[in-house]
């Protein structure tokens, strides 16, 4: 990924949890991120791409559970102490894949015509090998719950 | 006086938090009122009196824009202020929602400042 795009992507990542969910993660260097070989989950993965335009933009974030548990609850803050559904952490995992393309094409491409498809959510285990095998651009994240992972394909 | 509100908004989470940001900025709420796509929402305006939609754009089985258009076309709701509140941000887009007549125009993520401003400004004139 040239540093243009992944400063872009870094930001827009940093300014959606930051704005929206009050918490802070952090880019981990790319020098950092080859020793990390192992990325067992459970993850909620989110994806969303766009259409009406020449070209592909596909983006897959990998959410720790715990991490999509507690932004969840944040939001929600359920009067009746009654913890979070599954439906609910895919939700809440949609809207964040949702808000971060949409910033990237704001930022990137503001004149374009492009639309966002409908975001998808699951839950996942293990994602070392989806990383590896991917070849998509990524970025780690640092959080309080472990490493999430935001992949970016441009083409 | 009090307003009833209206969220369109496909995710669930979404609707919480702005009903949270609304009701912790002072503005009057009669009623809370939410729909997950534009079909649900007119079938909420059809049922019962809203003083302002905030609607989100991209939603499965009918968006943002068509609802907006379809509230257009009828004479009880036509003229019921509508805030977008989305994370679609192309120039086409804001001028299409623009051209139908829509109150303001908030990009997702937003900071809470930014709805509290827009409602003031939309209940200042409605006064």
């Amino acid at each position: 990924m040239n540093p243009t795009d992944r400063n872009v992507l870094t930001a827009v990542v940093q300014e959606v949890f930051e704005t929206m969910f009050f918490t802070f993660v952090d880019p981990i260097g790319e020098d950092e991120m080859s020793q990390i070989t192992s990325l067992p989950g459970p993850y909620f993965h989110g994806q969303i791409g766009v259409k009406g335009e020449n070209g592909r933009k596909v983006l897959d974030i990998f959410i720790p559970d715990e991490m999509a548990n507690s932004l969840t609850e944040t939001i929600l803050r359920k009067e009746d102490n009654k913890s979070v559904s599954k439906e609910e952490l895919i939700d809440t995992t949609k809207e964040i894949a949702n808000m971060a393309l949409g910033n990237i094409l704001n930022k990137t491409n503001k004149e374009g015509t492009q639309r966002l498809t409908t975001p998808t959510a699951e839950l996942v285990g293990d994602i070392s090998p989806f990383i590896k095998d991917s070849g998509m651009e990524h970025i780690y994240f640092e959080t309080d719950w472990g490493i999430m992972v935001v992949l970016f394909a441009c083409g | 006086m009090a307003f009833n509100v209206l969220i369109v908004d496909d995710s669930m989470a979404m609707r919480s938090v702005i009903r949270k940001v609304i009701s912790i900025s002072g503005f009057d709420v009669g009623t809370f009122f939410e729909a997950g796509n534009g079909i649900e929402a007119l079938e909420v305006l059809n049922e019962q009196w809203i003083d302002l939609v905030l609607s989100d754009i991209n939603m499965p089985e009918m968006d943002g824009l068509t609802f907006v258009k379809k509230m257009r076309e009828n004479e009880i709701y036509k003229n019921i202020p509508v805030v977008m509140i989305t994370t679609e941000g192309s120039q086409a887009c804001i001028d299409e929602a623009m051209s139908l007549g829509v109150k303001g125009y908030i990009q997702k993520p937003f900071m809470p400042e930014v709805i509290k401003e827009k409602l003031e400004e939309i209940m200042e004139k409605t006064r």
